[in-house]
């Protein structure tokens, strides 16, 4: 059976490069559906992200689970997406049954203790992870075959007790528990029966508390245990190495607070208890965040005040706007979440019209993705409104006449006459106003960048919004494009890209050409000063749809929790004048904060930002479809 | 065991609920539904779509052994509809009542479901009704109808459509005593999907545990999440001896999604929790 395993294993797969280099597939080509796939898995707990080059086992520091950029394509490319989900099914029920942060050993633990625990724990995760998710358990089998098989074949004759015990387990069967002398004879292990028994015991039962007692048990029998043991690939290393340079750095990056960057793919986890393992970051994300704060990316600017927030000093006195500062704006109020109420006047709008780029950058869009216009357009002519005439209807608002003369006429001909003999106008008219408000702040001057594309966020709005006047264009819908941005209170502004009476031509194309990222996302205001304009509009329809790229901010305390309740508030009062709201964002973590603001039912994540262009535009079409 | 009786219209349907219907209560629904019945107030069953609404009344209806009137509700569904026209027979013009004033008529549960699709113009004629006279004026006949106790107005509202158009106006909504309905907890989701589909419990927990997790997907883009209704379909399916990972495909991930990332990932949540 090992030997089959093992050969199953290297021989080459079907199709496979004929040199014989190993065919790899890559984490990017399966990211989209495995970040959905965590995301069930997790209930929304956990995301994915590349580890670093050359890693072979996943890390999970109870936020992010790190997996391997690439897996070879063993026998098939299948078969890798099938190791893939097994890595990040059992970094998930590691995360959740508590083994990450239940401090399972005292901190002067010693390395013998630390590798027991790894060991036992993997394997009792094994069983777990078995009868869970009973579907994962026949490539989890294979798995653990194939690992015994080459720890076997290329592995030390005479191993150490650590790897004897985890060879003689890797041997056992996943579904029942066997007995000890059942595989493989007791005296080859380092132990005696009854530790032996013991171990199956706390290896067969539901809690992992009693894993660490047995840890540290095993240890102080092997105290010459001086490095961990290296275990299957699909299994998370739990690193405590790392713990303790994780916790001086994020006391030094953010001045000893407990303090968290609001996005990016890492997060310190330290401040949960003492947990044993940490893998802060990997190398290849921090490598990738430089890279993206380097270019004007988000990192310099989206910094949130994380859970311990307090209000800043400035707040304690409420200093009104200069007239100097009210000159030429809309005033409007914000909600001040620390006292519980509206500061009046507080915030200055300015609305200008967007700067024009050039018209070459919209062709060029257009030129590119002629076919996908082409549809978008094709799709949105569905929803224009049907004929308005109903004819031999039983009831209506006028009458039938030809189907009067017919009923005289079979009545007269002795024949039973139709009693349909009316005609019914239905108002039908889509009557829809829209405003579109799009977040310019800097943030969306960030990177996205996959093997295939490297491109700004904004560029992926930029190419949203044609995509969405193109669609508007075949129906008779009222829009409005406006962008947004905040530098404190003060200097809140509103770009108009295209206005609600504007039509969509060269002017409001080269507008569009000439979005660029500005400053903070100060969302609060910018709804308020929309939701007067949209109130104007006569539409039966009302809808504010903002697209955004995170949470709301801006440098003067305008975040974290405060920034959400004023963005909160706006909405309301939006909702309350009748304005339906809608938010599309590509923020991971926007589900801790969307629902609270939009609703449960009214936001969307878009997991991959350059879907972002269509999604919008199929959104659209599905809100307002009748 | 129910009577369908026959009835005039085509958007609607009386049914006299002989048997009791199988219906596992979540939380007090029953008893607020009895209370709501006695002091004739108007109530809203809210949620998403499969998780036994419907059922429910069906059931109500039996406990208290009402006839049931339901309104399949749709955008082309006009106030006589609702109300009655006069029909041309031969030569005469006869009324017929519609499903609303035939149930305040003999006293029934009248059932408008899923009434968002109805237009917002119809919607309204159902106000008079909700408030404590409980009067409709027929304007074509003239006549003022006072509902009989029995009578009671039941509509069905699914707050999770993401559509702008699909939205109930508060001035209709605040008529009614609202019963939220949500999926139910796994055990009785359970017990549930074991009874409708006739599966053995360990089957029918994998199917639930698979709902739970594909219900996690709900703001990625997934409309609706599975419903138990859906779960029942699979868990049929799989009676009838399609295998399981085959039947979860079939009734629940391609229903669910066209999307191709969530169509693949409900696929590889089906194979994590069924072996092949």
């Amino acid at each position: 059976m090992l030997r089959s395993a093992l050969k199953r294993l290297r021989s080459p797969a079907p199709g496979a490069d004929p040199s014989g280099r190993q065919a790899m597939v890559q984490l990017d080509e399966q990211e989209p559906v495995l970040t959905l796939y965590v995301r069930a898995l997790s209930a929304g707990s956990l995301s994915i992200a590349p580890g670093p080059t050359g890693a072979r086992h996943p890390v999970t520091d109870g936020r992010t689970v790190f997996l391997p950029p690439v897996l070879p394509a063993l026998t098939s490319p299948e078969h890798a997406r099938l190791r893939y989900r097994l890595m990040a099914a059992w970094s998930v029920l590691q995360a959740r049954t508590g083994c990450l942060a239940l401090a399972p050993l005292p901190p002067e633990s010693t390395i013998s203790a630390l590798a027991w625990y790894e060991l036992l724990h993997g394997e009792w995760l094994d069983r777990q992870l078995a009868a869970e998710w009973p579907g994962l358990a026949s490539v989890l089998a294979d798995e653990r075959l194939a690992a015994l098989a080459t720890r076997q074949t290329l592995g030390k004759r005479n191993p150490a007790p650590a790897e004897r015990v985890l060879r003689w387990l890797l041997r056992l069967p996943l579904g029942r528990m066997p007995l000890v002398g059942e595989f493989v004879e007791p005296d080859s292990l380092p132990f005696d029966t009854a530790v032996a028994e013991r171990l199956l015991t706390t290896l067969a039962s539901d809690e992992p508390q009693q894993l660490r007692t047995l840890a540290l048990e095993l240890a102080t029998r092997t105290p010459d245990l001086v490095t961990l043991v290296d275990l299957p690939p699909y299994r998370a290393r739990i690193r405590a190495d790392v713990l303790a340079r994780t916790r001086v750095s994020a006391r030094d990056e953010h001045g000893g607070r407990a303090a968290f960057h609001a996005t990016g793919p890492e997060r310190p986890t330290a401040r949960r208890g003492e947990p044993l393992i940490i893998e802060a970051r990997s190398p290849s994300v921090l490598a990738r965040q430089a890279h993206g704060s380097g270019r004007g990316g988000r990192q310099a600017v989206q910094v949130s005040f994380g859970d311990r927030e307090v209000p800043p000093p400035a707040r304690a006195h409420f200093t009104p706007l200069s007239e100097a500062e009210k000159a030429g704006a809309s005033l409007y109020p914000e909600w001040d979440s620390w006292s519980g109420r509206y500061l009046p006047d507080w915030c200055a709008v300015r609305e200008s019209r967007a700067r024009p780029g050039s018209i070459d950058t919209i062709e060029r869009i257009l030129r590119q993705h002629r076919p996908l216009v082409q549809h978008l357009k094709r799709q949105f002519e569905a929803l224009r409104p049907e004929p308005l005439r109903f004819t031999r209807q039983f009831d209506g608002d006028d009458l039938d006449l030809a189907a009067i003369i017919e009923a005289a006429a079979d009545r007269a001909a002795g024949l039973a006459p139709s009693e349909k003999l009316y005609s019914l106008r239905l108002q039908r008219e889509r009557n829809i106003a829209l405003a579109c408000l799009v977040d310019l702040s800097g943030s969306t001057g960030a990177w996205v960048d996959d093997d295939t594309r490297c491109e700004q966020v904004i560029e992926v709005t930029r190419r949203t919004l044609v995509f969405l006047c193109e669609a508007l264009s075949v129906l008779d819908d009222c829009y409005a494009i406006l962008g947004f941005t905040g530098a404190t209170r003060k200097q809140c502004q509103i770009r108009v890209i295209k206005g609600f009476d504007e039509p969509y031509g060269t002017e409001v194309k080269r507008r569009i050409a000439g979005i660029t990222p500005g400053a903070y996302t100060r969302i609060g205001p910018a709804v308020r000063h929309t939701t007067v304009l949209l109130a104007r509009q006569p539409a039966r329809v009302r809808l504010l749809l903002l697209i955004s790229d995170g949470r709301p901010n801006d440098f003067d305390g305008y975040g974290g929790r405060y920034g959400i309740e004023d963005t909160r508030r706006a909405l309301l009062e939006a909702r309350q004048r009748g304005i339906a709201t809608f938010a599309v964002t590509i923020d991971a973590q926007a589900r801790e904060y969307m629902p609270y603001m939009f609703g449960p039912y009214h936001y969307v994540v878009v997991r991959d930002i350059h879907a972002l262009c269509t999604k919008l535009t199929e959104l659209y079409r599905h809100l307002t479809a009748r | 065991m129910e009577h369908a009786v026959e009835s005039p219209w085509s958007d609607a349907h009386i049914t006299e609920v002989v048997e009791e219907p199988f219906y596992l209560p979540v939380r007090d629904e029953v008893a607020v539904f009895e209370a709501a019945y006695a002091r004739r107030l108007p109530v809203m069953l809210k949620g998403p779509t499969g998780v036994g609404k419907t059922r429910f009344l069906r059931y109500m209806a039996w406990r208290l052994r009402r006839p049931l009137v339901t309104v399949a509700c749709h955008d082309d569904l006009t106030a006589s509809d609702l109300l009655g026209r006069y029909l041309i027979r031969g030569g005469e013009t006869v009324w017929t009542d519609g499903p609303l004033t035939y149930a305040a008529r003999v006293g029934a549960i009248c059932y408008l479901d899923e009434i968002v699709e109805a237009r917002k113009d119809t919607t309204v004629v159902i106000h008079p009704l909700t408030d404590d006279r409980r009067r409709l004026r027929l304007e074509k006949t003239g006549e003022l109808l006072v509902a009989r106790p029995e009578f009671m107005l039941v509509i069905s509202y699914n707050p999770g459509y993401q559509s702008l158009t699909k939205n109930l106006k508060p001035s209709t909504r605040q008529r009614f005593v609202a019963i939220d309905f949500d999926f139910p907890p796994p055990e009785l989701e359970v017990e549930i999907v074991a009874h409708e589909s006739g599966l053995d419990r360990d089957t029918a927990g994998r199917l639930v545990q698979l709902g739970g997790l594909i219900r996690h997907l709900r703001d990625t883009g997934l409309d609706e999440p599975a419903s138990t209704r859906l779960l029942v379909y699979a868990g049929l399916l799989i009676r009838s001896g399609i295998a399981p990972r085959r039947a979860c495909e079939l009734a629940i991930a391609a229903p669910l999604s066209d999307d191709p990332a969530l169509r693949t990932t409900i696929l590889d949540l089906v194979s994590t929790i069924f072996a092949e």
